[in-house]
């Protein structure tokens, strides 16, 4: 089972400019100086040993959108920006096939996890069959909403493909696509919902958009829901002082709270997600150096593998 | 977890040894409450023998400095260690508060 991460910002998209490569590129020099380059050297060599990430790449711009693929079957979390990409990619890969089934599982509607849906060509394309899940009874009218004038041009009842939004209910567990789903109520403006896949005994948790305040304490729920999941995928938005004080009730947890939950919870793999968009790749790289060494410290369980979710990650579980 | 208090001028030196964790971290914050409704202003908690501290303890010690906030308190902190270190680190709460290398430039810099 593959997951490939599409989008992985929070709250908007988050380009990089002209002077981010600039800065990319003479660090790239610097260290290519150092170590003395001439015609001679290993390039590729050179990339992978020599420069760190943020050198090297970058964790992306686009919103979430995370994919988890297991044969022919389609399984897309959430609808941001990163939908587009997913959605060029899929073209460009299946050409001349028949049109797919999509499964795309909503956490909630707010913009950055609905904006891509737009831009989602197969939506345009007769007899591409989109099926939208969810916990929220708005969904159809907010993806309708907006692709009302004035705000785009293309109506949503006017798409080409097939769509129909189907309501979940957290705690109950439903066969779709081969999975065992499951939901669960998050904390967040409006409220979010988490969503537990479980497939020929791997587990992977989509958990975004919730938030882990002071009055929270140990929610054993939300260590159940994470229990054994082969790979976590947590927002991780902010500092813990930032979202316990400045940015207290804007819906977003951090990664300190992410260590601590993996590990209660026996997870393999903890990725965190819906990177900030202030959050530059140098953050991004010392937010991973801190959390992974942090995660080797604390000792509450199995230290668990960490990552920070870039656009276009692929992970293996 | 053990806590030593002393007063110094008019700081309290606040010595935390053990572990801040889900189970220990009311006392600390209970202790810290109980010192501010007698009146005590100025705390400089020393954490050279603090072995482990998770989000609960942060949890204790925000609420402490919220409750010092209304009456001009403060709280500082000093002797910080591996693990407690890089917890303040990655949390930011190395930003928010003073932290000194030691007590004595703690109680120099800080509060006197």
């Amino acid at each position: 089972m593959e997951v490939s991460f599409w989008g992985t910002r929070g709250s908007l998209p988050a380009p990089v400019t002209a002077q981010i490569i600039r800065h990319k590129v003479k660090k790239a020099l610097e260290i290519a100086a150092a170590e003395n380059l001439d015609a001679g050297t290993d390039i590729d060599n050179l990339i992978d040993t020599k420069l760190p990430f943020w050198v090297k790449g970058t964790y992306g711009s686009n919103t979430s959108c995370v994919e988890i693929r297991d044969n022919e079957d389609f399984l897309l979390c959430d609808a941001g920006s990163g939908l587009r990409e997913f959605g060029y990619h899929f073209l460009s890969s299946h050409k001349g096939s028949s049109p797919k089934e999509f499964h795309i599982f909503i956490s909630h509607p707010h913009w950055d996890h609905i904006q891509g849906f737009p831009f989602f060509i197969p939506s345009y394309i007769d007899g591409t069959r989109i099926t939208i899940y969810g916990c929220h009874d708005n969904l159809k009218e907010s993806f309708s909403l907006q692709q009302r004038s004035p705000f785009f041009p293309v109506d949503f009842d006017s798409l080409g493909a097939k769509i129909d939004f189907v309501g979940l209910e957290p705690g109950k567990t439903y066969d779709i696509a081969g999975f065992s789903v499951s939901a669960m109520e998050q904390n967040h403006p409006g409220i979010s919902f988490g969503y537990r896949f479980v497939k020929n005994g791997k587990t992977i948790v989509y958990s975004t958009d919730s938030e882990h305040n002071m009055a929270s304490g140990n929610n054993e729920e939300l260590v159940t829901f994470f229990n054994q999941a082969d790979l976590l995928i947590f927002d991780a938005q902010y500092t813990l002082i930032d979202a316990w004080t400045s940015k207290e009730d804007w819906g977003h947890s951090n990664n300190l709270i992410g260590v601590e939950l993996a590990q209660k919870a026996h997870v393999k793999h903890l990725c965190l997600f819906h990177n900030d968009p202030v959050s530059s790749d140098q953050d991004l790289d010392k937010l991973l150096h801190n959390t992974t060494k942090l995660a080797s410290l604390l000792e509450e369980g199995k230290t668990p593998r960490v990552s920070v979710a870039y656009d276009g990650m692929i992970v293996e579980v | 977890m053990e806590i030593e208090i002393e007063k110094q001028g008019k700081s309290l030196l606040i010595k935390v040894k053990g572990r801040m964790d889900a189970v220990t971290s009311s006392e600390f914050e209970q202790k810290c409450a109980e010192l501010i409704e007698d009146g005590e202003r100025y705390f400089i908690v020393d954490l050279e023998r603090l072995e482990y501290i998770s989000s609960a303890g942060l949890r204790s010690i925000l609420i402490t400095a919220r409750e010092l906030e209304p009456d001009q308190g403060e709280i500082c902190f000093c002797n910080l260690k591996g693990l407690v270190r890089e917890v303040f680190s990655v949390s930011g709460f190395h930003l928010t508060f003073s932290i000194y290398d030691t007590c004595e430039e703690a109680l120099e810099r800080s509060l006197d």
